[in-house]
């Protein structure tokens, strides 16, 4: 069954002192299935980022709605989990504090919330770091810690804008496996921005690709690589045919923008 | 020397009290040298005397006593009502709006000028002082913490939200924590302007207080007390400083740099 729906979304963006409205986002639908894990690729300031932002209550749609399990998403809430692609983690707060944010606001007692956050920071690999605050960690840790936060609410769907676009190639190639082997553990549903062709085929089961600006879905392309998927498998011949065919959808349109 | 090299913590300790020596030694020779007449400066060794009578003699310890006092309490008293007013106006805008163009003129009419008029409302008793410290104070405290709580990064209280945090625990799980440290700071560097009010309120009409001994040496051409009033105004301000530090930096390990 389907878990989101989204119905002709889109996104103007008011003019500042008398200039033109811009168009971020043009009238896009899209459905996702429970436990789906689709990837959004596109060129930068194309509207992946404000779609993502308008599912997640952070920004409000122009037209159109949300729907996530039937019901009209309206404004931010625990049901949707958030990660950014900016350390959001709470710098006053350790690791175990952070991951257990939403779950205070949930009304859990002090001993529940923190042993779920132990258990979460065990699952992202940082079972001996929950006493650390965010400055003290390294970047990929500080977005280790930021999914398992949004993942101890035990959200519906988890939103990901761009998490890893500040990582080096190597952290992120991990991050990468640790957040697919994660889903293939959990079961989620997940929505993944990203303008990196081959980070949206390893984690993504589908990638939906977004043109220029005003952005509207260009694409959508199912990735039948089996899981669990190791990083080797960045190197099958299905992987390189699937990469050559994305490289292509985006490159027409990073041309198409600068012209 | 090269621009932002870090010096040792050793080194900076003996820079900082060479400098403290080369300024009593620079008034030594204008002192003691006979530059300067002694009836305008004493040197440091009267001062040090006219110290030693201030505390044993004069019971000047109950005027430094009277003095902190006055300045702690009319501090805490600005501190009780600024910090709601100003976290509120940091956190909602319409409040920011109703408030802060009055603030921000109020925190430009000088607490000295207030002093004939305090006296004739709350007369020359601790009230009027207290009154002096509170109104120098607390509208620069509600501006300061008003922008501390607003300047908010937006994706910390953006995350908050998706994380289901009310409106409510935004402002008092993320805002308040967030500006915590720096409105400890700003605390700091108020309380030392309220030292300099203080004073003031004690040149005029006080019985009491390091201020009203430096008006009662100044009648006497005593300025071997005056200089060492100072010196310990200087010494307290210091002290509550770095209290104030060692304080800040053990209740927020994690902003430190």
């Amino acid at each position: 069954m389907s878990k989101l729906v989204i119905e002709n979304v889109g996104k103007v963006f008011a003019g500042q002192r008398g200039a033109e409205p811009t168009r971020a986002l043009m009238p896009t639908s899209l459905t996702v299935a429970d436990n789906d894990f689709i990837t959004i690729l596109g060129p930068s300031g194309c509207g992946k980022s404000t779609l993502l932002r308008i599912i997640g209550g952070l920004e409000t749609a122009s037209e159109g709605r949300v729907l996530l399990d039937g019901s009209a998403v309206v404004g931010p809430g625990a049901d949707r989990g958030f990660v950014f692609q900016s350390y959001t983690l709470f710098p006053w707060l350790t690791v175990q504090q952070n991951i257990a944010f939403g779950l205070r606001e949930k009304g859990l007692a002090e001993a529940e919330r923190l042993k779920i956050a132990r258990d979460w920071a065990v699952r992202v690999g940082l079972g001996s770091f929950v006493d650390h605050f965010p400055k003290q960690l390294s970047g990929g840790m500080q977005q280790r810690t930021a999914i398992a936060r949004a993942l101890a609410n035990d959200p519906k769907i988890l939103l990901l804008d761009e998490p890893f676009g500040a990582l080096d190639n190597q952290t992120r190639a991990l991050m990468q496996e640790m957040l697919l082997g994660i889903w293939e553990r959990e079961q989620k549903t997940v929505l993944f921005v990203t303008h990196d062709i081959e980070e949206a085929i390893f984690v993504g089961s589908r990638v939906v690709v977004m043109s220029k600006r005003p952005g509207r879905i260009k694409a959508d392309i199912a990735v039948d690589l089996p899981h669990p998927r190791p990083y080797t498998i960045k190197t099958t011949p299905e992987f390189v045919a699937l990469k050559e065919r994305l490289v292509e959808e985006i490159r027409a349109e990073v041309i198409a923008a600068d012209h | 020397m090269r621009p932002l090299q870090p010096v040792s913590a050793s080194a900076r300790i003996g820079y900082g009290l060479a400098f403290f020596a080369l300024f009593v030694a620079l008034w030594s020779v204008a002192t003691f040298g006979g530059y300067v007449q002694r009836l305008f400066l004493a040197d440091p060794l009267t001062m040090v005397g006219e110290g030693y009578n201030l505390m044993v003699r004069y019971g000047f310890s109950f005027d430094i006593l009277m003095t902190i006092w006055r300045v702690v309490g009319g501090f805490v008293i600005a501190v009780m009502v600024a910090l709601p007013i100003g976290i509120l106006m940091g956190a909602y805008k319409p409040v920011e709006a109703f408030l802060e163009p009055f603030v921000s003129f109020a925190r430009y009419l000088p607490a000295s000028a207030f002093i004939p008029l305090l006296i004739l409302w709350a007369g020359i008793g601790e009230t009027q002082k207290l009154l002096v410290i509170f109104i120098g104070s607390v509208f620069q405290l509600i501006l300061m913490i008003a922008v501390s709580v607003g300047s908010i990064r937006r994706d910390l209280v953006d995350a908050a939200y998706t994380l289901g945090a009310t409106d409510s625990s935004v402002v008092r799980r993320v805002m308040l924590p967030n500006a915590a440290p720096e409105i400890a700071e700003i605390f700091r560097l108020v309380l030392g302007w309220a030292w300099t009010y203080v004073i003031v309120a004690e040149l005029i009409g006080s019985s009491s207080g390091i201020g009203h001994m430096i008006t009662d040496s100044q009648a006497l051409l005593n300025t071997g007390q005056i200089i060492f009033g100072i010196i310990v105004i200087g010494l307290i301000g210091l002290v509550s400083d770095f209290l104030f530090k060692a304080v800040n930096q053990r209740l927020f390990p994690w902003a430190r740099a």
